[in-house]
């Protein structure tokens, strides 16, 4: 026990004092914040597009257009609110049609040179074609697809308007009818309650688990089989063994990964709570409420060390039969590709956690550590959660025992690695 | 004296190859065991078999007392051929480090690694990584990091190999010193050299099987003395002399012959010179050669590349 505990230690040691650790450490976050934080940021600084409606029809679409886009957006409580756009009038002069129009626009749009109160970033040209009403949507490059959605309803709404006018319908009722939506409440048939974004928060949070879980799983594993295949190559493995057992320096080095990993997730979380604390405290309590519920958290840990374990132990026992990378990763890319499975459904399962196929793919022992935090949300049910978990472990367990086997005939093994040769090694066929 | 270890009819298969067949030798505590062989007799897997890596298929190993080799790893020192050590770990590091798999504390590992460095002059890169170390420092670190522990059986597969002469001369010494304070060292080497300089005990494996087990003297008794003559000789005269079982013939660039002439094992060179004084033969020069290890190794290997 001591010698597989300083194993770890040199194991843990070796990693937190390389760059690529802290690195790792500062990635997530800094992309979180990154890929979170951009567009908002660019949406918060950009200033609100300046467009020209130029209606040909003389049906009154410029004002609601510019009542509909002018309209303030409000972005979260207490923030300062936007507008998506602001209308501007277009020098353009008198023009006789829409292709007219259009020549001119795209002339003021190609325009260079500073910010003018003339310039303009997009404009609606609304025209009757053939006793319909069409707009030419014109932008600099794409259109907006915001921006051409919220012009296209406007038009929409005024065209509706004034069709129901003129069946005779009274404009205060045309108005009111405007705003006739019905109200939806979501219910659930198990909580037997109204439910709403907190019920669904067990169900992010599982699926947040689960990515992590396998984040964890194939960096931590990734990490054991470069470790195990330099080792090999630079023939400490075969002074390691004159020392300790090879149980021992497998599981020493599975325990020493463990805990780079752990501290990787460990800061991450902790990271995302103080974050998600500062940003809304109500969701971090909500969160810490669905960990807590059931013994939600009790069960991701079990995941966390099956899982682990199953991948780990694998990883290294591959490890040692190879001299190069190349070798490993040939050897484990049929794991790889297998692994890319529960990431597909992890994803549905935050919109059908009791799908009948799921259920039975969380059963499969490579996938439950992943998919079955992911169907946290559908609470299945204790026997399921129970028996997956055992499963998993009974298989972390044979997993291990196989590649303690494996390690040991991997580490002084020599020449080309053949699967046929592992296999045999593995039955106790020699040569 | 009591026994270091002992192999009884050790056999390791790998299908239908016999790496060591049915290999039985005795080394005893204190003792220096030279292990010598040419390339794949089988003196590694012999080793690895001694260390609890690998199980032999049938016979049995007993390392200081321990029948498994494994339960005796804390009193074993190994050093293999080809060295490992963490190339970013420094050299007092890394000795520490495997000072404490076999259970020696930090606090007595340190001063310790310290003071081998210092002997073996590596003080200045004690606290230098392995990787900047030119290759013969990180082999003399690797051997420290062998016997930190102070081992009672030392295993080292061919130490010698890699090293310029005064650090061949260094591990000499070392190996030397452990025998003097008790410790038993095998070494497998195809310098027979080193394994004449310090060998109390030959053992010689070859295709698996054991050649010799016996001291220097007696494995060098095996090859026959030599009586080198140089002259303008016939090379048929020279066979025919008493005592004389083969000849090979070296002409050299004076135009004269030289001439070595295995001896019987029964002949101390002295008939042969005799008759070839009394027959009158153009002797310019002559040598009688007691035989070398290296002499014994191709006779008892069979001829074998050392």
């Amino acid at each position: 026990m001591k010698r597989l505990l300083k194993i770890a230690r040199r194991e843990y040691v070796a990693y937190v004092r390389t760059v690529g650790f802290w690195l790792s450490i500062a990635m997530l976050p800094l992309m979180a914040v990154v890929l979170g934080g951009a567009p908002a940021l660019m949406f918060m600084t950009a200033p609100p597009a300046r467009l020209a409606v130029v209606d040909l029809t003389g049906g009154g679409y410029a004002g609601d257009i510019a009542r509909a886009l002018t309209a303030p957006i409000p972005s979260r409580p207490g923030a300062r609110p936007r507008k998506l756009a602001q209308i501007v009038p277009a020098a353009i002069g008198p023009v006789r049609d829409a292709a007219e129009a259009g020549r001119r626009v795209r002339t003021l749009l190609l325009g260079s040179g500073p910010r003018s109160p003339a310039q303009i970033d997009g404009a609606a040209v609304i025209h009757d074609d053939a006793g319909a009403v069409r707009v030419d949507f014109w932008s600099r490059n794409l259109p907006d697809p915001i921006l051409r959605g919220v012009v296209r309803q406007a038009v929409a709404d005024r065209m509706r308007a004034q069709r129901m006018e003129a069946e005779g319908v009274p404009p205060a009722a045309v108005e009111a009818l405007k705003s006739v939506a019905p109200a939806i409440a979501d219910y659930s048939a198990r909580a037997a309650a109204r439910t709403g974004l907190r019920d669904r928060i067990p169900g992010i949070v599982g699926l947040a688990f689960g990515m992590l879980l396998w984040m964890a799983a194939i960096s931590g594993a990734g990490i054991l089989l470069t470790s195990v295949v330099e080792e090999k190559s630079s023939r400490v493995l075969e002074v390691l063994l004159a020392s300790a057992s090879p149980s021992e320096i497998m599981l020493g080095k599975i325990l020493g990964v463990a805990c780079v990993t752990l501290t990787v997730l460990g800061t991450w979380i902790g990271l995302g709570a103080v974050g998600l604390y500062g940003a809304a405290p109500g969701i971090a309590g909500d969160v810490a409420a669905a960990l807590l519920d059931q013994g939600l958290v009790v069960y991701l840990l079990i995941y966390l060390v099956g899982g682990y374990l199953m991948y780990a132990s694998a990883f290294a026992a591959i490890g040692s039969f190879c001299e190069t990378t190349r070798e490993a990763q040939t050897l484990v890319t049929p794991i790889m590709l297998l692994l890319t499975v529960p990431m597909v459904f992890m994803t549905q399962a935050i919109v059908r956690p009791d799908a009948p196929f799921l259920a039975a793919l969380s059963w499969f022992p490579p996938f439950t550590p992943f998919l079955m935090p992911a169907r946290a949300a559908a609470h299945p049910p204790t026997w399921q959660l129970a028996g997956s978990a055992a499963f998993m472990l009974a298989t972390a367990g044979a997993s291990l025992w196989i590649s303690t086997r494996a390690f040991a005939l991997g580490a002084l093994s020599g020449g080309r690695v053949e699967p046929r040769k592992i296999l045999r090694l593995l039955l106790g066929r020699s040569g | 004296m009591a026994e270091a270890l002992a192999l009884e009819g050790v056999t390791k298969r790998y299908g239908a190859f016999a790496a060591v067949d049915d290999l039985s030798f005795r080394a005893e505590a204190g003792r220096i065991l030279g292990f010598l062989g040419p390339n794949g007799a089988g003196k590694t897997t012999t080793l690895r078999m001694t260390l609890g890596l690998i199980q032999p298929d049938a016979g049995k190993i007993t390392v200081l007392g321990e029948t498994d080799p494994s339960r005796a790893r804390d009193r074993v020192g190994f050093l293999p051929e080809e060295r490992g050590l963490y190339r970013r770990m420094t050299a007092l590091d890394a000795i520490v480090f495997f000072a404490g798999l076999k259970g020696v504390p930090q606090r007595t590992a340190r001063p310790r690694a310290l003071q081998l460095l210092e002997e073996q002059g590596l003080g200045p890169a004690a606290r230098r990584q392995v990787r900047h170390l030119s290759k013969g420092m990180g082999q003399k670190v690797q051997l420290i990091a062998a016997l930190i522990h102070e081992p009672d059986l030392v295993l080292l597969d061919e130490p010698f190999s890699g090293l310029d002469p005064v650090n061949q001369q260094a591990v000499e010494a070392m190996v030397r010193g452990l025998a003097a304070r008790g410790a038993t060292v095998v070494f497998s080497t195809h310098v027979m050299q080193h394994a004449e300089r310090l060998c109390d005990q030959v053992v010689l494996i070859a295709g698996g099987r054991k050649a010799f087990d016996g001291s220097v003297d007696a494995a060098r008794a095996a090859a026959p003395r030599t009586l080198v003559l140089e002259g303008d000789i016939a090379p048929e005269a020279v066979r025919a002399l008493p005592g004389v079982t083969g000849v090979s013939v070296e002409l050299l660039e004076s135009g004269r012959r030289r001439i070595s002439a295995a001896l019987a094992a029964d002949s101390n060179g002295q008939a042969p010179l005799q008759a070839a004084f009394a027959q009158g033969l153009d002797v310019g020069r002559f040598e009688l050669n007691e035989p070398s290890l290296h002499d014994a190794f191709l006779v008892l290997a069979g001829g074998g590349d050392s």
